[in-house]
C-alpha cells in the first residue's frame, strides 16, 4: 500500500496518544506519513513539566520540541513540521489555513488524520483544528483556488482522533485500527513524554485495550478508534 | 441517606460487572440491596465455550455465590428467556409490585439508551422504567398499596458508550471495593475476557474521576447515567 498520510496534531503529544499505533502500522505497510504539529503545548499540555523545579518557557520549548521529534522518529514518520504557535487558545488565521492546504497539495495527501471536529468541551484547540483541517482539505481539492504553483488534488479523507473524554465530546468511534502488532513501538514513543505528560501513558494503554474489546476483532489486543469526518471514496483506515 | 436499592438486571451477571463495586460500597454501609434478574442469561451469558454444561441451577448458584460476596440482600430470578428478552404486562406489574414492596431510595438498572451490542439491555431499561412508573403512580393496579415515592433511577454503562449515545452522569470511586468486585466475578466461571474488560473499564473511568473529577487517589471507578431528574436535595447535587 502506498498511501500518503498527513497527521495534524494540535499539541506536540497528541499524535502519539491518539494515533501513534496507526502511524506505526501504516509506516510498516510502506506508506509515507507526514506530521504537522501546531503548538508545543506549553500552556495547555505540559502539566508534568510545570511541576518541576526551575521550570521556564525556554526549557519547556526545547524539551517539548525534542520530545515531538524523537517520538516521530520512533514511529517512522517521514517529514516533521513542528510549529511554535501559542496554545490555549490556538488561533488559525487565513495564512495558517493556506499553509496547511499547500502542504496537503504538496505531498498529494490521500488521508488526513487529525482532531475530531465535534465540540471538545475540555479542549477548544482540538475542536478548532478538526473544523479547520476539513476546510483546508476542501481548499486543497478546489480547482478554482490557486495556491502558489501547486495544482488541486483529489479530496483526501479525514479521520478524527479520539478525544480525552470521548462521551462528553459527542465522539463517534466509526473506525477501529488494530495496533496489536505495533503496540511496543507506540509504548516506546509514549515513553518519550515521561517528563512532561507522564500521566497520559497508562490511561492510553488502557483505552487501547477497551477499543480492542469494542472492535470485536479476533486476536486484537490493542486498538485505536477514529471518527469519520470526511470519507472520500477510499473508505479505509 | 440511601437505605435500600432495587437493581433490575437483564442477565444475572450484568449488575456485577456494571455496578458490583458501587453495590458493595453501599452494602458495607448497611444498605439493603435487592436484585431482580429478568432472565437467567442462558443464551448470551453462559460459558458454553468453556464448560460442556451449565444447568439453570448451577448458573443461579454461581450468581448467588457472587452476590453473597457483595453482601447483596436478595436476588429474585424471574426466569424469562433472553436474546431476545420480552416481558408481558403482567410481568412488568410484578416487577412494579416488588419495587413497591421494597420501597427503595434508588433504582439501578441498564441505561435508558440504545444498545446495539446487546439489545436485551435496552429492553430491560425500558421494562424497569415502565415498572418504576407504575410503582410511582397513584392508580390502582397495585391493590391496596401506597405508591412508591418517586426515586432516582440510575443506569449502567453500556459496552459501547459512544455508539449508544450514552454520557456518564455520575462517577463512583470504588477503589476500596475493587478486590471484592473482581473476586465476585471469578464466581462466574468462563468470563475471563469479561473480567479483564471490567478491570480496564474501572481504570478508564478512574482517569476522569481522579483527574477532572478531583477524587484524589481514585484508582478504580464505575460510571452511571441518570434517567430521572434529582430534586429532593434542595441544592445542586455535588
Amino acid at each position: 500500500m502506498n498511501k500518503r498520510i498527513l497527521v495534524v496534531s494540535g499539541h506536540v503529544g497528541d499524535f502519539v496518544w491518539r494515533s501513534g499505533g496507526t502511524i506505526a502500522s501504516y509506516v510498516k505497510m510502506g506508506c509515507e506519513v507526514h506530521l504537522l504539529v501546531f503548538t508545543l503545548g506549553i500552556r495547555g499540555e505540559s502539566n508534568g513539566y510545570w511541576k518541576s523545579e526551575g521550570a521556564n518557557y525556554e526549557e519547556a520549548r526545547r524539551l517539548r520540541r525534542r520530545e515531538g521529534e524523537e517520538a516521530a522518529k520512533i514511529l517512522g514518520i517521514k517529514t516533521v513540521e513542528i510549529h511554535d504557535f501559542v496554545d490555549y487558545p490556538l488561533e488559525l488565521d487565513r495564512a495558517r489555513i493556506e499553509m496547511i492546504a499547500k502542504k496537503i497539495r504538496k505531498y498529494k495527501i490521500d488521508i488526513v488524520i487529525t482532531h475530531d471536529h465535534k465540540t471538545d468541551l475540555f479542549n477548544a484547540d482540538h475542536t478548532l483544528i478538526g473544523n479547520t483541517i476539513n476546510m483546508a482539505c476542501a481548499m486543497a481539492s478546489s480547482s478554482s483556488l490557486a495556491l502558489g504553483n501547486l495544482g488541486p488534488i483529489p479530496r483526501p479523507s479525514v479521520y478524527g482522533f479520539e478525544p480525552h473524554n470521548p462521551e462528553f465530546c459527542d465522539f463517534s468511534p466509526d473506525v477501529f485500527v488494530d495496533i496489536t502488532e505495533v503496540i511496543d513501538i507506540k509504548k516506546q514513543a509514549m515513553q518519550v513524554y515521561a517528563k512532561t505528560q507522564k500521566n497520559m501513558i497508562e490511561p492510553y494503554i488502557t483505552k487501547s485495550k477497551i477499543r480492542a474489546f469494542q472492535s470485536q476483532m479476533a486476536r486484537c489486543e490493542y486498538a485505536e478508534a477514529f471518527s469519520i469526518i470526511y470519507s472520500a471514496n477510499n473508505f479505509q483506515l | 441517606m440511601v437505605n435500600k436499592i432495587v437493581v433490575v438486571t437483564a442477565h444475572p451477571g450484568d449488575f456485577i460487572w456494571s455496578s458490583g463495586g458501587t453495590l458493595y460500597k453501599y452494602s458495607q454501609s448497611g444498605c439493603e440491596i435487592h436484585v431482580i434478574a429478568l432472565t437467567d442469561g442462558l443464551r448470551c451469558e453462559s460459558p458454553i465455550k468453556t464448560t460442556d454444561h451449565c444447568s439453570l441451577e448451577e448458573k443461579r448458584s454461581q450468581i448467588e455465590s457472587a452476590s453473597s460476596l457483595l453482601n447483596i440482600t436478595s436476588v429474585t430470578f424471574l426466569g424469562y428467556d433472553d436474546m431476545p428478552l420480552a416481558i408481558e404486562n403482567s410481568g412488568i406489574i410484578k416487577i412494579a409490585s416488588i419495587m413497591n414492596e421494597t420501597n427503595p431510595d434508588i433504582i439501578l438498572t441498564h441505561a435508558y439508551c440504545r444498545d446495539d451490542t446487546n439489545p436485551d439491555h435496552e429492553t430491560a431499561a425500558e421494562i424497569a422504567n415502565k415498572a418504576a412508573e407504575i410503582a410511582f403512580s397513584n392508580h390502582k393496579i397495585l391493590k391496596n398499596k401506597m405508591r412508591l415515592h418517586p426515586v432516582p433511577i440510575f443506569g449502567f454503562e453500556p459496552d459501547n458508550p459512544e455508539n449508544s449515545g450514552w454520557i456518564p452522569g455520575t462517577f463512583i470511586d470504588i477503589t476500596p471495593c475493587m478486590d471484592m468486585k473482581m473476586e465476585a466475578i471469578t464466581r462466574l466461571p468462563g468470563f475471563a475476557d469479561r473480567s479483564a474488560r471490567t478491570h480496564e473499564q474501572a481504570l478508564n473511568r478512574a482517569i476522569y474521576c481522579s483527574g477532572r473529577g478531583g477524587v484524589n487517589g481514585c484508582k478504580y471507578a464505575e460510571a452511571f447515567s441518570g434517567s430521572t431528574p434529582i430534586c429532593n436535595h434542595g441544592y445542586f447535587v455535588w
